[in-house]
């Protein structure tokens, strides 16, 4: 699968080019996560605004992806569609991602305190 | 504008993840073509989705890959929502039950956080009349994704489809 992927400061943006996340692609999709992100310094932003669907595979391989992160290193989202953001809170996932509204939001916000 | 007189989309797909990929689109399209709102729409796609996952992983576990169409699926608009009939020829659920879906614990540290187990909790979620049956050698699943909440009040304000016009028995 294709994602874009640029470093805007101190944050890593990766944004897959995905229609559609599920059983098919989470594999593919969590094994290039892990190289996007080897090298990021703190905070990585994915960012979903292409992503119309994710399933209940798509989701366990965005939890797989941030789990596979190194020590500093944090995972959160952006942009998330109304399927997707369903899905999420239906989960309850929603409760352990930082989510930003969009890719703007995500990078005008300070830096996490903790 | 009356609600498309096209009610039914039947599908047939091999039992591999790439099959079901495939459909995921194709259904999309057909669903919007019978006039499903967004918000069913949404909720019927989650829904296909991690029905036909588990047939997938589960009933043909094991199995080696086929293009052999191994799965049917029928999807029917109905007044309270959207009917899904799923039938299989992979192996029958365990004890002739539906899972219990039940959500999995995400309260820990993050390297304890589940990457799977949410299938069936978010199948029973959102749908209703959940039946399965096995018949011979082959697994039958239906059920219904109703349409959201307050949507059914707003659309019968909004825009009454005549009788004989929705297509519905």
């Amino acid at each position: 699968m294709e994602f874009g992927s640029e470093r805007v400061g101190e944050v890593q943006v990766v944004t897959p080019h995905e229609d559609r996340l599920d059983a098919a692609v989470a594999i593919k999709f969590k094994d290039q996560m892990r190289g996007l992100t080897a090298d990021a310094p703190g905070r990585i932003v994915l960012d979903m605004a292409q992503v119309g669907f994710v399933d209940s595979s798509g989701l366990g391989a965005i939890v797989g992806a941030m789990k596979q992160l190194g020590p500093g290193q944090q995972l959160e989202l952006a942009s998330l569609t109304p399927n997707v953001e369903k899905v999420f809170r239906l989960t309850r996932m929603d409760r352990v991602f930082r989510i930003h509204a969009n890719r703007d939001a995500a990078l005008t916000i300070a830096s996490p305190a903790e | 504008m009356p609600a498309s007189v096209v009610t039914n989309a039947s599908f047939h797909l091999g039992a591999t993840p790439e099959a079901v990929h495939d459909l995921l689109s194709m259904a999309r399209a057909n669903l919007q073509f019978m006039d499903v709102e967004p918000d069913l729409l949404g909720n019927a796609e989650v829904v296909i989705a991690e029905v036909l996952n588990n047939i997938v992983e589960h009933a043909y576990a094991g199995a080696a890959p086929t293009n052999k169409a191994e799965i049917q699926v029928d999807l029917m608009r109905r007044k309270r929502g959207l009917a899904m009939l799923v039938l299989d020829h992979g192996r029958p659920m365990p004890n002739l039950q539906l899972p219990q879906g039940s959500l999995p614990n995400a309260d820990g540290p993050v390297e304890d956080l589940p990457e799977g187990g949410f299938g069936w909790f978010i199948i029973r979620e959102l749908s209703r009349g959940l039946q399965y049956r096995r018949i011979g050698n082959v697994n039958r699943l239906r059920l219904l994704i109703p349409k959201p909440a307050g949507e059914e009040e707003l659309e019968a304000g909004a825009m009454p489809i005549p009788f004989g016009m929705n297509g519905s028995a």
